[in-house]
């Protein structure tokens, strides 16, 4: 008794990101209800203050593999990674959100509070090494997802977006949860990391095939990956903007080290390894190296002919999952560096993209692609930046997409029989670049249309673009420390 | 002069960003843009011609080399040499460099943007032809992608935008495949290396390499290493414009302002032998000997089919673009006959002058287009009586084109001639055909545009001026480079020399018994 | 394997089979004298009229959620008080920050004005019909 109530206890301190957080949820709320400090500036200040504080003190947790609460989660640098790049994600959100035309500034406390929960919920999808653990943290996600994206009550579109969002949110979750259930009661364990052993016992093919496949089906809609992809386009069309930028960053990345832990916590037999299951990881590398093809062929083939910008982008971003999961594929740890350093260069260059449509729908009152006409000329500073952005989605050097798709390549080429796959990302560059083009070309080649608005972008926009798009070119050309860094965090 | 290659690689992105930063509005007219655009690349242009008197003539390996760490985790660096391969084809990024920037003098929109985007093209053409390190020769490979797209649909002609973004996707298509080729080499490297040149030998692969296990061999009977030969390729062939990947050049070639198709015309193309001779060549020379006769096919295609596309044009920027098609079929031709030295110096010497000659043809197009707004062939006639210093500065060009003797189109023809004959007889003899059919397509056209009564459209004092000193002054420098070569090549074949016998062993011996006919 | 689910089916069958025995002896011994009034809807003991398929004020949820939420408070305190004694001051400690949690919900819900019925903005949705009139 007194042993679990300590190993409790001395977990609560490597519990302490999260712990900031919920604190600071809190806080914005009480905030907001005293008449003194019931203003949009100060639930910024509190929320990016609490992220900054669990951002430091992920750095600050000791190194090494630990698993704390009883083995639901775990605090290894691979976790913290996710972490940090949920909290900056979550940062920079927030800041474009504070100015950003769709976002009502009326209830900005609990735009901010729902912000930051779902960092909460990335925070725990990243660490969780427990199929219970995992179910929490993905519904405190989609809760605070759905929440956000019906911010805008009065907007019809928001409201529509945040429907669709539930019903399919529920039903990925529901078959996930039946997945789990089928795990649990064929090996008894919910612990990651006795599943396959535990499976290894068990004498059902059928039964641990649907329970894993399950599992897996719910982490493909998480990260908007085919087949659980349809919600994706039509929730960033409605979502107010800056909403619509975090979907595509925030829980994509935490479903990507949630799935990158499942597979190899959960599924993945060492070489030599003594126990010889009725599965084993290879099975489930045919699922995901499909699953990915399929994405990212469907995804830039969907994006051709898109004609609103964040529906364009979605579709993009469901590519991008492809991409992401052809890393998986080749679960070792060059293949999960190859995809986490994916993740951090496509949620800044995402984040980028998106937030050039968010600084210019204050002027524009549109995101349709035709809106963009001349922009070039119209505002040419934001112009040159999305093209930075729009060029390291598509993976053109000296950007650091670039970078990124060099590595999900190699790490492709290295695993086993898969250069077709290799080959077949390849194409689908080419296929996401002519998507990408349709926008510069709107922006550059084409003239204004008669009575454009004159575009105007708030300062503190101008800022975190340039922000982003230093990194972009920078990490471009000199990624060494970063991949060192990214390396040295080590697999789940 | 240390790390004379980044100062002649990154000089144009320190006039660039001066560019960005003159305020537009105290320069109304743009004039300094211009000025500053023009002394960067003549300074470039000077460092070039050090670099031409310093470089060691007898050595066949790369000189001014500059080898730094960059990505250590995966050795990756950053490594810039130039031997006699390339010595020549950076000589001739400069020459055009200048020449580019005085034909686009009278571009009047968004001169900024445009001299901004040239000189970031012309760092990225240089990186190409210095870089000897895989992702850093693919970095700039692409970065010269990226200002070209802009160049061609912001300040081309009607359809722009769809010759833009074709030849991007082009070109892209052939990137991403040479980017796994390149994946695949490394993978299978004893020590980890990026190096152009240490991939050349060897003895620095595995035996067991990563391609021996991984690749698919039921892919029409290709061995492993055979794919990656194709990947790099194709990716090549698409620059070159090899049919039939050759689509997107007259699409190009046709939208893009003067300076532009001058500088496709003249450098971007010959990255695609350069490519071939860079890496196919040293890199996989089994492989290269084994498809040689592929290659030889496809530049026979390319000149005959090339030439008879021209004589069929009747647009004359689109001519020039075939006859650029059928031109690089003899550097395709030369580089794989592998009997004497004749072949591979007559197509790197014809890369040379391709380069120069067809950048001539189309500044001469340019300044007939800004007069006529219009280029077909049928819409003028008899000009010679009324521009006669135009019209001796173009046929002189049409003449280099055609390969008349004392010219220097005519000396790496018949070098590449010499050395095919000995090699790949019979395609010889039906690439001859293509020296005649040029003859044909260019007298024909010298005919139409320049010979008989003069086009009443033309009749007007002012309708059409004659040639002026700002265009002459571009057109001159190549004109007096190609009658220089003509008479007296020993000074490009100097440079070149040593390295391509080196590269003709290397071939030699990869060959074997298989060479002789 | 599935042996381990065995238990469950018994629990099952058992626990059908009670129900159903319950139910069997009960219509054995009661008295049966159906009557209309005994088929109406119990509303403590109003008499129902009007459909039932209606749009209730959305204020009801509201309310129930509110409820929801302190009913699983008092799930939680039970045990808690019930091992307090053993696990100590942490434990104590504890079920402050939980209740200070629920109460920083209760205050959220009381300043924002939805625990009152009528709201001060005097929009008419509050005094919407529930009974269907």
């Amino acid at each position: 008794m007194d042993s679990i109530q300590d190993h409790i206890i001395s977990s609560v301190h490597a519990f302490a990101p999260e712990g900031v957080l919920a604190a600071t949820l809190l806080l914005i709320i009480v905030a907001d209800l005293l008449p003194a400090t019931s203003r949009p500036g100060v639930s910024l200040g509190l929320a990016l203050g609490g992220l900054a504080a669990s951002a430091a003190a992920v750095v600050r947790l000791p190194a090494g593999e630990t698993l704390i609460f009883a083995g639901m989660l775990a605090t290894d640098g691979f976790a913290a990674t996710f972490k940090l790049v949920a909290a900056a994600v979550a940062a920079v959100v927030l800041v474009v959100s504070y100015r950003a035309t769709d976002v009502d500034r009326e209830h900005f406390a609990e735009y901010c509070a729902m912000a930051v929960a779902l960092s909460m919920g990335a925070y725990v999808m990243a660490a969780a090494a427990n199929l219970l653990s995992m179910f929490l943290a993905f519904e405190l996600v989609s809760m605070s997802s759905y929440i956000l994206t019906a911010h805008l009550k009065e907007d019809s579109k928001s409201s529509e977006a945040a429907l669709k969002y539930v019903v399919f949110s529920a039903s990925s979750s529901a078959v996930m949860l039946y997945g789990m259930s089928l795990v649990y009661g064929l090996t008894g364990t919910l612990v990651l990391q006795s599943i396959m052993p535990g499976l290894a016992h068990s004498t059902a093919p059928l039964a641990q095939s649907v329970g894993v496949l399950f599992i897996l089906a719910g982490l493909t809609y998480k990260i908007a990956a085919v087949p659980y992809h349809f919600w994706c386009p039509d929730v960033y069309e409605g979502a107010p903007a800056p909403v619509a930028a975090f979907l595509s960053v925030g829980p994509k990345a935490a479903g990507m080290a949630m799935l990158a832990r499942f597979l190899n916590e959960a599924l993945f037999l060492p070489p030599g390894s003594p126990i010889r299951a009725g599965i084993d990881f290879g099975n489930w590398q045919t699922a995901i190296v499909l699953v990915s093809a399929v994405t990212m062929t469907l995804g830039n083939l969907s994006a051709l002919r898109q004609t609103n910008v964040k529906r364009l982008l979605a579709y993009s971003s469901i590519a991008h999952a492809g991409y992401m999961l052809m890393a998986l594929a080749v679960i070792r740890p060059f293949g999960v560096a190859a995809m986490t350093f994916y993740v951090v260069a496509y949620a800044i260059m995402n984040l980028g993209a998106f937030l050039v449509v968010i600084a210019l729908g204050k002027s524009m009152r549109s995101e349709e692609l035709d809106s963009y006409a001349g922009l070039g000329a119209r505002a040419p500073v934001v112009a040159v930046l999305m093209a930075i952005f729009l060029f390291s989605l598509a993976g053109m050097p000296p950007t650091m997409g670039f970078i990124g798709k060099l590595y999900l390549f190699w790490a492709v080429l290295e695993g086993r029989g898969l250069a077709w796959l290799a080959v077949v990302a390849a194409l689908n560059t080419v296929i996401a670049l002519y998507y990408y083009a349709r926008i510069l070309r709107q922006m550059f080649f084409l003239p204004a249309r008669e009575g454009a608005a004159e575009i105007r972008v708030e300062p503190i926009h101008y800022v975190v673009l340039f922000l982003l798009a230093i990194p972009t070119l920078v990490l471009g050309v000199y990624w060494g420390p970063l991949w060192g860094a990214i390396s040295a965090a080590g697999t789940p | 002069m240390a790390n004379i290659l980044s100062w002649l690689t990154f000089l144009p992105l320190v006039g660039m960003a001066v560019i960005l930063i003159i305020p537009t509005r105290l320069w109304k007219n743009s004039e300094l843009v211009r000025y500053v655009a023009l002394g960067t690349t003549l300074g470039c242009f000077a460092l070039a011609a050090w670099l031409f008197f310093a470089f060691d003539r007898s050595s066949s390996g790369m000189q001014f080399v500059e080898n730094a760490d960059w990505i250590p985790y995966f050795s990756i660096r950053y490594t810039l040499g130039v031997d006699g391969l390339s010595i020549l084809m950076v000589l001739l990024t400069q020459i055009i460099g200048v020449v580019g920037v005085i034909a686009s003098w009278n571009i009047n929109k968004a001169v900024k943007g445009y001299f901004t985007l040239y000189l970031l093209l012309q760092t990225g053409m240089t990186g190409v032809f210095c870089a000897l390190d895989f992702v850093l020769f693919y970095v700039f490979w692409e970065v010269m992608l990226l200002p070209m797209y802009f160049l061609i649909g912001i300040w081309g002609g009607p359809r722009k935008e769809y010759a833009a973004i074709k030849f991007f996707l082009y070109t892209l298509l052939g990137s991403v495949l040479m980017l796994l080729a390149i994946l695949a080499l490394y993978l299978n490297m004893q020590a980890p290396s990026f190096s152009i040149i240490a991939m050349a030998d060897p003895a620095n692969f595995r035996a067991d390499g990563w391609l021996v296990r991984n690749m698919p061999t039921w892919f029409f009977d290709l061995t492993p290493k055979e794919l990656v030969w194709l990947a790099f390729f194709v990716g090549f062939a698409i620059k070159i414009p090899a049919f039939p990947f050759h689509t997107w050049l007259p699409d190009a070639h046709v939208e893009a302002p003067t300076a532009i198709s001058v500088i496709l015309a003249g450098i971007l193309l010959k990255m695609g032998t350069y490519g071939i001779l860079r890496v196919n060549f040293p890199i996989l020379p089994a492989e290269t000997v084994h498809f040689a006769t592929f290659i030889a096919v496809i530049a026979v295609i390319n000149i005959v089919y090339g030439a008879l596309c021209a004589m069929a044009q009747k647009d004359l920027k689109s001519l020039v673009a075939y006859s650029s098609i059928s031109h690089m079929g003899y550097v395709m031709l030369g580089m794989v006959s592998w009997h004497s030295e004749a072949g591979l110096n007559g197509a790197v010497l014809q890369m040379f002058n391709h380069g120069t000659i067809t950048a001539m043809l189309f500044l001469l197009v340019g300044v007939v287009y800004d007069r006529a707004h219009h280029r077909r062939i049928d819409g003028f006639g008899g000009l010679w009586a009324k521009v006669p210093v135009f019209s001796g500065l173009f046929v002189v060009a049409s003449m280099a084109a055609l390969g008349l003797p004392g010219l220097s189109g005519f000396i790496s023809e018949l070098l590449v001639f010499m050395g095919a004959f000995a090699s790949h007889r019979v395609f010889a003899v039906i690439a001859s055909s293509g020296i005649v059919l040029g003859a044909a397509y260019l007298l024909w056209t010298i005919q139409r545009v320049f010979m008989g009564p003069l086009n009443p459209a033309y009749a007007d004092k002012d309708a059409m001026p004659e040639i002026s000193a700002r265009e002459v002054a571009s057109v001159v420098p190549l004109m007096i480079i190609v009658v220089v070569l003509g008479v007296y090549p020993a000074p490009a074949l100097n440079l070149i020399g040593p390295t391509l016998g080196s590269l003709l062993q290397t071939m030699q011996s990869a060959a074997g018994a298989a060479i002789l006919p | 394997m599935y042996l381990h689910f065995g238990a469950v089916l018994v629990f099952l069958l058992f626990s059908v089979a009670f129900v159903a025995i319950i139910y069997g002896i009960s219509a054995l011994f009661r008295p049966a004298n159906p009557s209309a009034e005994k088929l109406t809807t119990y509303e403590c003991g109003e008499i129902p009229f009007g459909g039932s398929w209606i749009q209730f004020n959305l204020r009801y949820y509201l309310i129930a959620l509110v409820f929801l939420i302190f009913e699983v408070e008092v799930v939680f305190l039970y045990p808690w008080a019930v091992v307090l004694r053993t696990i100590g001051a942490f434990a104590f400690w504890e079920m402050i920050v939980f209740l200070a949690i629920l109460l920083v919900g209760f205050a959220y819900v009381w300043r924002k004005g939805d625990l009152s019925w009528f709201t001060p903005s005097g929009s008419g949705h509050t005094d919407a019909t529930f009974s269907g009139k």
